[in-house]
């Protein structure tokens, strides 16, 4: 959903939607740990979403329990959501088409309800409970296409489970513009700042997984340049 | 294009300069006023500057750690939009991407899925990389922060001149960023 024209699809821009939070931990009202992957917000209609995506079939119950203890004040105090863009808030759940049936369920199992998007061919479809706001609920409604076919791939091109070619896609390019520069030593750190947005910041899990990539990148590159 | 400009048409409709101002940022002049020439290329100059500044300010894409924690994302790609759509997706990418004039980028296409394909390519003119998408409607533009916005409008120009003159900049919004 993130990788929309300007990072979301347009239905939700001209709502006045905008992203206010990447992966931004918080605490719940009772002290619990929250991280929404994406959170947007929208002073015109004065609504937030904070998306939690699911890769398999599984949600945690314990992981939705803690976001059915967020309360607006949370979000303002801290999440540091503008009171203005938070009046009403969705927790949602995303999920793919093949566990559509497996996530439903984990939301229904918990009593709760949070909307349950999936992503299919077509776009994204509500298929569980709707949105405290009526004009982001009608977006959903009945789907909200994507031509998944054009859809950006470039905002955030690798991260620690892309594959070695799709670090090279992007490592090789800054070499050249490096080398152009007359540099004579790049080290792998240099490359990771280009290439990993907020690098200075990444935990020691992923800045491992990802130094690695690019050091089995940079050594390849450098003993097969020769060939075709 | 050739320009007709006055320095001060209500007051002498004498002094002017007729123009002829190329695709490539050259200004031939004649006329009766050198003051009425050096006022439009002082313009031209001017109008180009601040768009290359907005293509920097406004479009760059970064993601950025606000102190409270909160991680935003900011700019945005441009899009250069076909008036007809690419009729061999090969031929032009290889056209555009092999690093010769008058594009001057370098990179190597990967087919994303179907039509859309995905470069990061290196801009020779200015040694910088810049990732586009293409598809045979529109060719996305992301350029990373830091990174010269002169290579928006060159791609734009050169597109124009060399492939169609229909070719429009927008912006991810769909807003034309070049007015007619």
């Amino acid at each position: 959903m993130c990788k929309g024209a300007v990072g979301l699809p347009t239905n939700l821009r001209q709502l006045g939607d905008r992203e206010t939070g990447i992966e931004m931990p918080f605490q719940n009202a009772g002290s619990e740990a929250v991280v929404p992957e994406l959170i947007i917000s929208s002073r015109n209609v004065h609504h937030s979403l904070l998306f939690e995506w699911k890769e398999g079939g599984n949600t945690e119950a314990d992981q939705l329990r803690r976001y059915n203890g967020i309360i607006q004040q949370d979000l303002t105090q801290r999440a540091m959501l503008a009171a203005d863009e938070c009046a009403t808030f969705n927790v949602t759940v995303i999920g793919v088409h093949e566990f559509r049936d497996r996530i439903a369920l984990g939301v229904d199992n918990g009593g709760y309800t949070f909307p349950v998007l999936i992503v299919t061919d077509a776009g994204i479809e509500l298929i569980r409970h709707g949105f405290a706001e009526p004009q982001t609920d009608a977006v959903f409604r009945p789907l909200l296409n994507i031509n998944w076919d054009n859809a950006p791939t470039s905002f955030s091109p690798v991260d620690g489970s892309s594959e070695l070619w799709e670090y090279a896609e992007q490592i090789i390019p800054f070499l050249l513009t490096r080398m152009e520069a007359g540099d004579t030593r790049i080290v792998a750190e240099d490359v990771a700042h280009h290439i990993i947005p907020l690098w200075d910041t990444a935990n020691q899990n992923f800045s491992q997984q990802v130094a690695a990539k690019i050091v089995a990148v940079l050594t390849y590159a450098s003993q097969n340049a020769t060939q075709g | 294009m050739k320009v007709k400009h006055w320095l001060d048409r209500q007051n002498d409709e004498n002094a002017f300069s007729l123009s002829d101002v190329k695709y490539d940022g050259k200004i031939t002049a004649r006329g009766t006023s050198f003051q009425s020439h050096i006022s439009l290329v002082s313009n031209v100059s001017r109008d180009y500057s601040r768009n290359i500044t907005e293509f920097e300010t406004r479009f760059a894409l970064h993601f950025e750690r606000e102190q409270n924690g909160r991680i935003t994302l900011t700019g945005e790609p441009l899009a250069v939009t076909f008036g007809r759509p690419i009729a061999n997706m090969e031929v032009f990418l290889e056209k555009v991407f092999s690093g010769a004039a008058p594009f001057r980028l370098s990179g190597v296409p990967l087919n994303v899925r179907g039509q859309l394909y995905r470069v990061v390519a290196v801009d020779l003119h200015v040694s910088q990389t810049v990732t586009f998408e293409i598809a045979p409607e529109f060719m996305r533009v992301f350029l990373p922060r830091g990174s010269c916005g002169n290579t928006v409008a060159r791609l734009y120009t050169n597109l124009q001149h060399y492939y169609d003159s229909t070719v429009e900049l927008r912006t991810g919004g769909g807003v034309r960023v070049f007015e007619p």
